[in-house]
């Protein structure tokens, strides 16, 4: 068998379908128990709708540029493996980046590779980003508890911290798409004053459910938006 | 805290029950994960050795590794309890972020706390599921999709999902009002020097830039909490919380005592 007679085999799709079962399981599980506390938190049935309602829409299109990212991976590890790699754990980005560096420590290509190559891709791509997780298990509570106790020590203090780390990420973030071309800069302006226009509709008009549309709608516009900077910038 | 002491810390019961389910759903989703390659190794016969395993992803484990520690310690304060889920469903920085991001602003709810944490995994455990349907309606209807996908013009689109993201999702985060009814005045002048900071290093080397964010997170936490917590002291970043009649800085805060005594009932 070659390398892609292996990799788009019918029982890898029933291996991946059965682990995404588990793991989409595991999400609901996960909502069903949040929404309880959120309930039980004093919050809002309505306003707990409209954070889920919000976040499908704007989950929507993201995911479709994941299937975009899906369809280059597919030409390296076949389409179910991809398939599962880009619904858990991973992303594109790294995705493709650790399937090529485990094809150039190989010293082959999708092209040259054989069935047992497969194997050890599959294995490869998943020790490196689930060693990661390992780390989850002994970080993540002593990180959390550990601002989380910052903040009960000093309410208003930390109240400053809470937005220290949310500023932090978006800084970081800001500055690729500030100094990554006119058309970067100017899609993210675009979904600004996309966003301000539909929070002030929503705020003249009392029509409060607007606010479940502003990110999907600000999102969708924006990028289309991209393509009339690139013809007129780039 | 007295020199010496060992501080308790307490944590409470839902915060005891969410890490520890957090723990065993990662447990489960490592297994799951090795599960999917040792059944088609088995299957069809092409089991590589262990050795080989490790020789070729040792390159990959020394770049991961310290990214994760570090994506853990810069996001675990904003995704709370919920870093694990999303760390297992994956795309935390282009989907579970602004999940996170959205669901605090759109229920107004004081990031940091019990209710943001309940809030944030139902928004990040129903962006989950929304992708994982997505992606296999995808899968499903990949071929007629194909010619639709691969155009230029949705391939372009596809480019700009960060900055069509984060436009909108900035707004939230540096407005005045941080959810909750807390009010923050003049805090993002202690933004000043980390952006030029971050705008130095992009322009050194953007690769190393954009490849390790995670550890650039990491550089500008510390630098923003220290200038922030030098303008609070000194009264130019100002609090109001609800029920306060006029904005409270750092500096004229004399009631905090009794202010850590209400957060902590």
């Amino acid at each position: 068998m070659s390398y892609f007679d292996v990799a788009n085999s019918g029982f890898i799709y029933i291996c991946v379908g059965i682990g995404l079962i588990i793991v989409l399981a595991a999400a609901l599980y996960y909502l069903k128990i949040c929404y309880s506390h959120a309930l039980e938190c004093g919050i809002e049935k309505s306003r707990i709708v409209e954070v889920m309602r919000s976040s499908v829409y704007f989950s929507i299109v993201p995911s479709i540029a994941i299937i975009i990212g899906l369809i280059s991976l597919s030409t390296i590890i076949g389409v179910p493996y991809s398939w599962f790699r880009l619904s858990v754990i991973g992303s594109v980005t790294y995705e493709i980046m650790a399937a090529n560096m485990a094809f150039s420590a190989i010293g082959v290509n999708a092209s040259t590779a054989t069935a047992e190559t497969f194997g050890v891709v599959m294995f490869v791509m998943c020790l490196g980003i689930t060693t990661g997780l390992i780390f989850n298990t002994f970080l993540v509570e002593k990180v959390h508890m550990g601002t989380t106790s910052m903040k009960n020590k000093d309410k208003r203090w930390g109240s400053v911290v809470s937005t220290v780390f949310m500023t932090s990420l978006i800084l970081v973030l800001l500055v690729p798409i500030i100094l990554s071309g006119s058309v970067s800069i100017l899609t993210f302006v675009t979904s600004m004053l996309i966003s301000v226009i539909l929070t002030i509709i929503a705020r003249k008009t009392g029509a409060g459910w607007m606010s479940s549309f502003t990110l999907a709608v600000s999102l969708i516009i924006a990028m289309a938006s991209s393509i009339l900077w690139t013809q007129l910038f780039s | 805290m007295g020199k010496g002491k060992k501080e308790t810390r307490i944590i409470s019961p839902y915060y005891r029950r969410m890490h520890r389910l957090g723990k065993i759903m990662t447990v489960l989703a490592i297994l799951v994960f090795l599960a999917v390659p040792t059944a088609v190794c088995i299957k069809f016969g092409i089991m590589p050795s262990i050795k080989q395993v490790l020789a070729t992803a040792a390159g990959l484990i020394v770049i991961f590794v310290p990214m994760a520690i570090s994506e853990i310690l810069s996001e675990t304060p904003i995704m709370g309890s919920s870093y694990y889920i999303s760390a297992i469903t994956g795309n935390v920085m282009n989907l579970k972020l602004p999940a996170a991001f959205n669901a605090i602003k759109v229920a107004d709810v004081e990031p940091g706390t019990e209710e943001s944490d309940a809030i944030v995994g139902v928004a990040v455990a129903i962006s989950s599921v929304t992708t994982m349907i997505i992606i296999a309606i995808g899968v499903i209807l990949m071929q007629p999709l194909e010619p639709f996908l691969t155009s230029g013009g949705v391939q372009l689109a596809a480019k700009y999902v960060l900055p069509a993201l984060f436009g909108s999702l900035a707004l939230g985060v540096f407005g005045n009002n941080i959810g909750g009814g807390i009010i923050i005045r003049h805090r993002l002048l202690a933004a000043i020097l980390p952006l030029i900071v971050l705008i130095v290093l992009y322009l050194v080397n953007a690769y190393l830039y954009t490849s390790f964010e995670g550890f650039m997170i990491l550089i500008t936490i510390p630098i923003l909490y220290f200038i922030s917590k030098k303008l609070y002291k000194a009264g130019k970043i100002t609090v109001t919380l609800p029920g306060d009649e006029k904005a409270v800085s750092g500096a004229e805060c004399a009631s905090c005592a009794s202010d850590n005594e209400q957060a902590v009932k």
